[in-house]
């Protein structure tokens, strides 16, 4: 070997030592946005998620018979926790909607029931491929005219059990 | 003379390594800039849709009020006045966003004055266009924050040296957030509570 081809050899080699830093370095800054939220969204174990044991278990496994049978044209879903704090149930509804990810790929057909029982306080979150069927409207008559007079009567289950019929006829008009 | 050759052969090679590796990076930044700046602006489209949404309700919901509510005459000027300044301006506007904030405002009063008219509660049309109104609500703030979250990644990749050099050369500049307007988050009041 003679010196040319050394230094040349060299030269090459920190030319692609710099090329690689440079591509390294480019694809490595992929910013994080941070999370301010701290309740966490339990996993997505079957149809029915009771985290606070409200719900009684023949009204859990009906309800999951229930939504695996209807499921198909659309998915419903429910969810019991303790509360939402920090978070609006709204705000909560669309973190749980973005991890459950309920409804089938692409038409975002499914719909959630969230009850948050010490903060008393209730939704329906709908997906957007069923916006058009549950309208903002309907998911309010739901909540108002069948849901929340049997929870302020205590009847976590009959609320539950009425709301979920309620969205399937909506669903099946 | 072989020696020059060689050495020169090699020289070039260096120079061509080079230019393919710098090649590659400004290919492959412009494109990842290009890409998430498309990726803003569809965010962004998705808030005027909410906006245009809550627009669209506005009308209806004045009409099923303004029966009951016939004297309080200022709340319905200032909504039929910001009405029609936001149809009037261009969108994207400076003007268009001062309408924006100022239909909030005359709503957020309209909301308000509703709350002394307790016959317009039990009122089914009323409920169903509240209820719409605070679903919208609720969708603008979702897409607001999601069009935030893609405008950091965006802001963020364009001022990280060294690709700052070329967002520079290739005009990339950063993008406005949403600064969230004190008493914008003032919900639409639906009495849901159990």
């Amino acid at each position: 070997m003679n010196t040319d081809t050394i230094i040349t050899t060299i030269a090459i080699i920190f030319v692609v030592i710099i090329g690689a830093i440079i591509l390294i370095n480019s694809a490595g800054v992929s910013p994080q946005i941070s999370s301010t939220s701290t309740v966490s969204i339990p996993e997505a174990s079957n149809y029915v998620v009771d985290t606070t044991g409200t719900l009684k278990q023949e009204t859990v496994d009906k309800l999951n018979t229930d939504l695996k049978n209807f499921d198909g044209k659309a998915q419903i879903a429910v969810l019991v926790v303790n509360s939402t704090e920090p978070d609006s149930i709204e705000q909560y509804g669309i973190r749980v909607a973005d991890a459950w990810k309920v409804g089938y790929a692409g038409k975002d057909n499914g719909a959630i029931v969230i009850l948050a029982i010490e903060d008393r306080n209730v939704r329906i979150e709908v997906g957007q491929g069923l916006e058009g069927i549950i309208t903002d409207a309907d998911a309010g008559r739901i909540l108002r005219n069948v849901m929340v007079p049997l929870l302020k009567t205590g009847d976590w289950d009959g609320a539950i059990l009425a709301g979920v019929y309620e969205l399937k006829n909506q669903l099946n008009k | 003379m072989n020696k020059i050759i060689i050495s020169l052969l090699g020289i070039l090679g260096v120079i061509a390594i080079g230019i393919f590796f710098f090649g590659g990076w400004i290919w492959g930044t412009y494109n990842a800039l290009v890409t998430q700046r498309e990726v803003v602006a569809t965010s962004w489209s998705n808030v005027q849709t909410d906006y245009q949404r809550r627009f669209d309700l506005i009308p209806g919901l004045v009409n099923s009020v303004k029966g009951i509510m016939g004297q309080e005459r200022a709340v319905f000027e200032a909504i039929a006045d910001a009405r029609t300044k936001y149809a009037g301006s261009s969108a994207g506007s400076e003007s268009k966003i001062q309408a924006t904030s100022q239909m909030e405002g005359a709503l957020s009063r309209l909301l308000v004055v509703m709350e002394n008219y307790p016959t317009l509660k039990s009122n089914e049309q009323v409920q169903a266009l509240m209820d719409e109104l605070a679903g919208t609500e609720n969708r603008i703030q979702v897409s607001r924050q999601r069009y935030n979250e893609q405008v950091k990644i965006y802001n963020i990749k364009i001022k990280v040296f060294p690709t700052s050099i070329l967002a520079g050369l290739f005009g990339f500049t950063e993008k406005a957030l949403f600064e969230s307007v004190s008493g914008s988050e003032q919900a639409v009041p639906v009495d849901l509570k159990i």
